[in-house]
């Protein structure tokens, strides 16, 4: 989408954001970051398509001499947004999707999956190995337990940290992000054999 | 943390498209605006994923978070490393994976982990002997008992796109259409295509959408056309929707 928009145009919507290019293009960044999940908690299946049509949309406007006014540009990328998800309710034709649990192939396990579960579990651990001390024991005592047990265990580690829950919440959520990028970093090499056999030496050598 | 102040959160109403439109849009506004606010609704994702996981959803969330799954590859992948950390530090079964966990009897447990079983025992901790069980059968997820359609406005009797593949174990069916009148009670009635009356009932709004919870078994294989029609007045038909069950 953002194939049509001018150098030019890039540069104006830059500079609304910030007037310092390095920090307006991590502000572009976030804010398209904020649109995709704007769109996609929307339930709308193209989110990225949709936050690079806003934000062509708003260059678009703010090069025709549209000025965008008042303490927070995001305001007016917000109302382009929600038309830009307007228009993709009319356009998008509906599914009739069949959620039976046992048919959702991208909710469920096949069987045919032990290798990947094997190789997924082996990253999983190699990238609790990788984290911090601090943050490795935080994230085990945070999934540590079920039910009650979990709950208490989550009130006593907030207590230890003398943070509230909710505090511990974002903190575990940070910790949780760290560890799905390392594991997806792990799991793009899944097709190189050496790497999976890598994978399993360090899991052997860790026991030994 | 404790049940109920997760249902209080307004980050996981909105997520599960329960929050009001006035709701959402003030919630919209502030996380574009507010970095903080962005990773408190990040962090409420997760628990929902968790939760997900742990088949601690009522139906209706449960409904209403895998809409946003199966629209989502994101967090389709997120929702594998929910599944693997459960399986590492709890040892039960994910919920709605119904095939067998391999066996663990030869699982390797890393040096690390082993270091940290130790630090946690010591605090009274008991997470590593649940590592090493294996999976077990959980029976909330025996049987596909509720299923659930998107259904696509259709002219009646054309039956075009919204045919739907009842399970003979069903006992529930979720169709679910779009709100018509936000804040408006709605009543939704199954008719075969004789205009009789199968099932009737409300339809329960959350969002933009409808959720009508009908029962299975009197829906044998046929047509039948969905009718949406004001509480107040049941005469006046808002929408409907054709649909053959196969």
């Amino acid at each position: 989408m953002t194939d049509h928009l001018t150098p030019e145009a890039f540069d104006r919507l830059l500079a609304v954001l910030d007037a310092d290019r390095e920090r307006a293009a991590e502000a572009y960044e976030r804010v398209r970051l904020k649109l995709i999940r704007f769109f996609e908690w929307r339930g709308a299946a193209r989110a990225e398509d949709l936050a690079d049509a806003c934000l062509d949309r708003v260059a678009r406007k703010i090069q025709e001499g549209t000025a965008i006014t008042g303490s927070d540009p995001l305001v007016y990328f917000y109302g382009v947004a929600r038309n830009v998800l307007r228009e993709s309710w009319n356009d998008e034709k509906r599914r009739n999707t069949l959620l039976k649990k046992a048919e959702r192939p991208d909710l469920t396990h096949r069987e045919a999956e032990d290798e990947e579960l094997e190789t997924r579990l082996a990253c999983l651990d190699l990238c609790l190995g990788e984290l911090a001390e601090e943050n490795r024991h935080l994230i085990l005592r945070y999934y540590q337990g079920r039910g009650q047990a979990k709950i208490d265990s989550r009130k006593e580690l907030a207590a230890g940290l003398s943070i509230p829950l909710n505090a511990l919440r974002i903190r575990a959520h940070r910790v949780r992000v760290t560890l799905e990028s390392c594991i997806e970093d792990c799991l793009r090499e899944e097709g190189d054999p050496k790497r999976i056999e890598g994978l399993r030496n360090i899991q052997r050598d860790q026991t030994s | 943390m404790n049940p109920s102040s997760k249902q209080d959160s307004p980050w996981r109403a909105y997520l599960l498209g329960t929050a009001t439109a006035g709701q959402e849009r003030s919630m919209e506004e502030r996380f574009l605006e507010d970095d903080g606010a962005f990773e408190e609704l990040e962090a409420a994702e997760t628990e929902l994923l968790d939760d997900y996981t742990q088949d601690a959803l009522t139906g209706e969330e449960r409904v209403s978070f895998e809409r946003l799954l199966v629209a989502s590859p994101r967090l389709t992948k997120r929702l594998e490393v929910a599944r693997d950390l459960q399986r590492r530090f709890e040892g039960t079964r994910a919920f709605s994976s119904r095939t067998i966990d391999p066996p663990r009897d030869r699982a390797v447990v890393p040096r690390w982990l082993l270091a940290a079983a130790v630090a946690l025992v010591a605090i009274g901790g008991s997470w590593l002997v649940l590592t090493s069980r294996t999976g077990e059968s959980d029976p909330k997820t025996a049987g596909a008992e509720s299923v659930t359609f998107e259904l696509t406005p259709t002219v009646r009797g054309a039956g075009g796109g919204n045919d739907l593949v009842l399970p003979p174990e069903a006992k529930e069916v979720v169709l679910i259409v779009p709100t018509i009148r936000a804040g408006e009670r709605t009543r939704a009635v199954i008719q075969d295509v004789l205009g009789k009356e199968i099932w009737s009932g409300p339809a329960s709004a959350q969002g933009a959408r409808y959720f009508i919870r009908a029962s299975a078994p009197p829906l044998k294989a046929g047509d039948y056309v969905l009718v949406l029609s004001s509480d107040t007045a049941p005469n006046e038909v808002l929408a409907e929707y054709a649909f053959r069950i196969r």
